[in-house]
């Protein structure tokens, strides 16, 4: 299953949802950030490689980490030289390997986002509960709709002790998970570890396990 | 019955074709053939053609109603310009076909960054980008580039071109098992004087050689081993 993480506005914690989704389902997670890749690579081709018909998208997979990823590279030159319309059938390749595929989507609104959602089977979106976010997120979510990725969760990142949840859930006709500030994420996240290795206790771990439980129920419809 | 307007303009050496569709009553199939000596230059939404147009024209299914195609070539303008092809009803399709992937670009944009954001050179370090956090030891010796790959820089390309010469004129003297290509290789080499001094300073020319090379190969793997933080140098910046 190709499940979508977007969001529109860009630093509301994409790429943390993603990375720590992918560990508590045990996928992989492609970082499709093609312009600002921000999760871990390491050594070997990447996706730029993949998109440029450099390397097949199983070379690019890293099953070494703490969580399987396939990176992406960091240098423009290689966002230039990538075909983005390669990545519908990279996600579909990996689809047939991998139970979970998680995409780590860039911000905006542009091919890159819309690309995973056309072959996505279900988006998770996620905003902080600032107003401007919120707008990026609904856009994204009517992008998501059109393309036909069904909305399974909304994610309410960095939210205080007491989120009000009902109005963004009503917002966006989908049910809400939040997830906590939290500094043990914010830990993980800077040493490209998942929460549930460093803090397997903490509210933020509680929060992923609750996503992975609703991403489950998506798949099951 | 499905009627095809044609009128062309030709403006700088382009021909522009404008097609009107007319009492189009029930989604139709249509195919519209280019009869102008010239390639169909379609209309392109983010630097792709619009769907339905191909190198002959434009084939796709319109709803009912008036519609209006255009094109451009550099073909001279003909009487007529394009014609219908083809006419099939097709009462099941409703003209909005599935998003391809170029669909979706097409619609939202290429993500590309634009050439101008691309650093000058950038465009040949496909393998070098990755090197910058590649392991050392695999990225010197494993990879052998073609010179034109790894570009020497100017200030050093001289000296390198000048040890060449001498190394060259060397290896013809070694070579030289006969009297007369000993004899011409000592003439090329400009005389014996010349090949004296160039004999006295082979030692001396191949320790300043292995000098460059070792502190060339040296700086290339602390280079490789030392990764720019730019993201999080910007982020706390």
């Amino acid at each position: 299953m190709i499940l979508a993480v977007t969001g529109g506005k860009g630093g509301v914690g994409k790429s943390t949802v993603a990375y720590n989704l992918a560990a508590e389902l045990d996928g992989v997670v492609v970082d499709g950030d093609l312009a600002m890749a921000d999760l871990p690579a390491g050594h070997g081709p990447d996706l730029h490689d993949v998109l440029a018909g450099r390397a097949t998208v199983h070379e690019a997979v890293r099953p070494d980490g703490p969580v399987t990823t396939v990176p992406c590279g960091r240098t423009l030159a290689g966002a230039r030289a990538a075909d983005p319309r390669a990545l519908t059938d990279a996600l579909a390749t990996l689809d047939r390997t991998y139970r979970w595929v998680v995409v780590d989507s860039p911000a905006g609104l542009r091919a890159d986002v819309g690309l995973p959602l056309t072959v996505a089977d279900a988006a998770v979106v996620v905003t902080t509960p600032s107003t401007a976010a919120i707008a990026d997120a609904l856009r994204v979510r009517e992008l998501a709709r059109e393309l036909d990725a069904g909305l399974c969760r909304v994610v309410l990142n960095r939210t205080g002790s007491d989120p009000a949840t009902r109005p963004v859930a009503d917002r966006f006709g989908a049910p809400v998970v939040t997830i906590p500030d939290s500094d043990a994420l914010a830990t993980a996240q800077r040493h490209g570890v998942p929460v549930r290795q460093t803090a397997p206790d903490s509210r933020a771990r509680g929060a992923f396990e609750e996503l992975a439980a609703a991403v489950y129920d998506c798949s099951s419809v | 019955m499905v009627t095809l307007d044609c009128t062309t303009s030709h403006h700088d050496e382009v021909t522009l074709v404008t097609l009107r569709l007319r009492d189009l009553d029930a989604p139709t199939r249509v195919t519209v053939r280019n009869c102008l000596d010239g390639p169909v230059w379609p209309p392109r939404r983010e630097g792709l053609p619009v769907t339905g147009w191909t190198e002959a024209g434009f084939e796709g299914v319109v709803g009912p109603g008036d519609h209006a195609l255009g094109y451009a070539t550099p073909a001279s303008p003909a009487d007529p310009p394009a014609v219908l092809d083809d006419v099939t009803p097709a009462p099941d399709a409703d003209g909005t076909p599935s998003e391809s992937a170029t669909d979706v670009v097409r619609d939202l944009g290429d993500p590309s960054p634009p050439a101008d954001a691309v650093p000058a050179g950038a465009a040949t370090t496909d393998a070098e980008s990755r090197d910058t956090d590649a392991d050392p030891s695999e990225s010197a010796p494993a990879t052998p580039r073609s010179r034109a790959d790894g570009r020497t820089p100017a200030v050093v390309e001289p000296w390198l071109e000048a040890m060449t010469a001498r190394v060259e004129v060397a290896e013809s003297l070694a070579d030289a098992d006969t009297l007369p290509a000993a004899t011409a290789a000592v003439r090329e080499a400009g005389g014996l004087a010349e090949v004296r001094a160039l004999a006295a300073s082979g030692a001396a020319d191949e320790r300043r050689l292995r000098e460059v090379a070792r502190r060339a190969e040296t700086l290339a793997n602390r280079r490789a081993a030392a990764t720019v933080p730019v993201e999080t140098l910007a982020r706390i910046a």
